[in-house]
């Protein structure tokens, strides 16, 4: 069946040039620069090595171009790429978790777009056209969505009607809201990149900003400095900062609007690059409201969702709604879980002797560091008067990890500064692990880890320090919940071959 | 094993060499190597097999593993993706093979049982396989 498929369309056009403008800063910045500065060959030579880099780009382009081919068969869709190393990919329909489109500026600018095919396994088995045209691209999703039994399934599973064109608006971020969110995302990222460019300037056209006349007296003075000049130092860095992040968001989550569609949910934003994807209810894992710590005491709080194709280029969960209100997000919510959250009083708070593992645990890292520090600084050691703060710390994390059994779904709570909510419906459990470090074997606690699809390895699921009889009764209990919630599921559905 | 014979095959070196002429007593990296490989060799293997074990119950199997960190393992069967029976080299010298399920999940993407004599392997790899369903995720 594969053999037969052709690779019969070539991707648009315009994909040329788009390749060509997004290589020339390696052509025709980088290159030259770097000549440049190795040998003081003048402006002339410049130029031409430039123009040498533009054609080199072109012709890149242009080979990408030529060798790129793709085709849509009866039961799998064929990518075929490559100048040298020639590959040819096969995607099965009903590998496909969804189609994605994203229009970056020069997209938008030709009327194209780039297509990609997310499949529940990882970059390496994703599929990406870049460009094609719009209408092509459009084509393409209707075509793939209607081939894909996951999306058909979604949307005959999903009793809520919607017409083509008349999606409900759940969530909507205008200007004013984007800007406050971009408030709260603070970034220093952009200080590194200003001070790096200062070394292409200084390659490209010989300024040596060092060697400028305006550094020596600010030198000077900086020599100087009292502290408030410090402080005003500090603060043009935060001020930086903030700009960096307001900036930042602004550019990703532009007009950000979450719409209802069936079988799922569609998400819209960007400035720059325009991004639409669809998160089907069918693969949502999980559910996660968060918080930073700031955020929280001005009542904004994010919404995301673990999907199945946990895609390393976007880091794992789909952002939902990213700066909302409480209500807002509840709104969302209820679309993907049927019930209403627990009350606070329902939750059941994990041993107290969390506070103690905890604090043992921090202080055994601190130890050796304040210890070694010593050796140098002596008044390191006074750095142990930290202690009481440890313990409170332990205390606030205590308060604040709690968990919750409904019919449905298992609530956790989780951090005190940055908060997390997980909920997870029992279904949708594919593993647990009850695990006991040394500590905890000590003191009769365990870990109970809950497993899931799309789950990110660094924060996963887990109730921790649990008294150990009561990690295995939950653990048994929520195996009985999730062979339930399965069996109920697959009356619901019959199954599928 | 290997590790430890090429620790003390080093360590020798270093004595030799190194520590040649030192107020340090010629031989007392050779001593510390023997006594280490004999730890890893002989001592804690004995103690890692006894820290595992397993339980096939009616819907799930336990895996439990692991001296410092305890870890216990539960796999319900109708979440395994499919499962492997495997062998290194040495694992076939001995008849012994490696029971790996595969998951959706991230931790538990794979769980391995090792140790397993290999009809004892393929008979509970027959028996998770009739207990699968298949559905979506």
């Amino acid at each position: 069946m594969t053999l037969q498929t052709i690779a019969d369309r070539r991707l648009h056009p315009a994909t040329f040039v788009t390749r060509t403008i997004r290589s020339l800063p390696q052509y025709m910045l980088g290159i030259p620069a770097a000549v440049g500065f190795m040998s003081d060959s003048g402006f002339h030579a410049l130029l031409l090595f430039a123009a040498a880099g533009l054609a080199a780009a072109s012709f890149g382009a242009y080979l990408f171009w030529r060798r790129f081919a793709y085709g849509v068969g009866a039961q799998e869709i064929v990518i075929e790429s490559g100048v040298l190393h020639r590959q040819r990919r096969v995607i099965p329909f009903e590998r496909i978790q969804d189609i994605d489109i994203e229009r970056g500026p020069l997209a938008r600018l030709f009327g194209t777009a780039k297509v990609r095919i997310e499949t529940g396994g990882g970059a390496k088995d994703e599929g990406n056209l870049d460009s094609v045209g719009l209408s092509e691209a459009y084509r393409l999703r209707a075509v793939l969505r209607r081939r894909d039994s996951a999306a058909t399934a979604a949307v005959a599973e999903d009793k809520y009607a919607v017409e083509p064109g008349q999606e409900p608006l759940l969530f909507h971020m205008d200007l004013k809201r984007v800007l406050l969110a971009g408030l709260f995302n603070f970034s220093l990222v952009y200080i590194a990149v200003i001070f790096g460019s200062f070394q292409y300037l200084e390659a490209l056209f010989g300024i040596d900003v060092m060697a400028m006349e305006w550094v020596e007296p600010a030198r000077s003075l900086a020599a100087a400095a009292t502290w408030g000049l410090t402080a005003l130092a500090i603060l043009f860095i935060l001020l930086l900062g903030v700009t960096a992040g307001v900036l930042r968001t602004i550019a990703r989550d532009y007009d950000f609007r979450l719409t209802r569609v069936s079988g799922g949910l569609r998400r819209r934003r960007g400035l720059f690059t325009l991004s639409e994807a669809l998160i089907p209810f069918n693969r949502v894992q999980l559910s996660i409201i968060r918080s930073g710590a700031v955020a929280r005491l001005f009542g904004w709080f994010r919404l995301e969702f673990q999907t199945l194709s946990a895609d390393a280029g976007k880091a794992g969960n789909q952002v939902a709604a990213p700066f909302g209100r409480e209500q807002e997000i509840w709104r969302v919510l209820a679309h993907v879980s049927p019930e209403d959250l627990p009350p606070e009083q329902d939750y059941i708070r994990v041993s107290k002797r969390h506070i103690l593992r905890q604090s043992l645990r921090w202080t055994a890292w601190l130890v050796l560091p304040i210890a070694g520090a010593s050796i140098v600084w002596p008044w390191a050691l006074g750095l142990l008067l930290l202690l009481p703060f440890l313990i409170g710390a332990a205390a606030l994390q205590w308060r604040h990890h709690r968990y919750c059994l409904t019919p449905v779904c298992l609530y956790v709570r989780q951090g005190f500064m940055s908060r997390r909510l997980w909920i997870l419906p029992y279904e949708r459990i594919q593993g647990l692990a009850v695990d006991e470090g040394p500590l905890q074997r000590r003191l009769e606690l365990a870990t109970l880890a809950v497993d899931t699809a799309g789950a990110s390895a660094l924060r996963p699921l887990q109730i921790v320090n649990l008294p150990v009889a009561q990690t295995q009764a939950l653990a048994d209990k929520l195996l009985d919940l999730h062979r339930k919630a399965r069996a109920l599921a697959s009356m619901r559905e019959p199954l599928r071959a | 094993m290997a590790a430890s014979i090429i620790f003390i095959v080093i360590s020798i070196a270093a004595d030799a060499l190194i520590f040649r002429g030192q107020p340090v007593p010629l031989g007392l990296f050779t001593i510390l190597a023997v006594l280490v490989a004999l730890l890893l060799i002989f001592v804690l293997p004995a103690r890692r097999y006894r820290a595992w074990g397993y339980d096939v119950s009616e819907d799930e199997l336990h895996v439990q593993n692991g001296i410092w960190v305890r870890i216990r393992t539960i796999v319900p069967f109708g979440r395994v993706q499919h499962i492997d029976v495997s062998q290194g080299p040495i694992e076939r010298r001995y008849g012994v093979g490696v029971l790996t399920l595969h998951t959706a999940g991230t931790r538990s993407s794979a769980v391995h049982l090792p140790g397993l004599e290999m009809a004892q392997a393929e008979r509970m790899r027959d028996e998770i396989r009739g207990k699968i369903r298949r559905d979506l995720v």
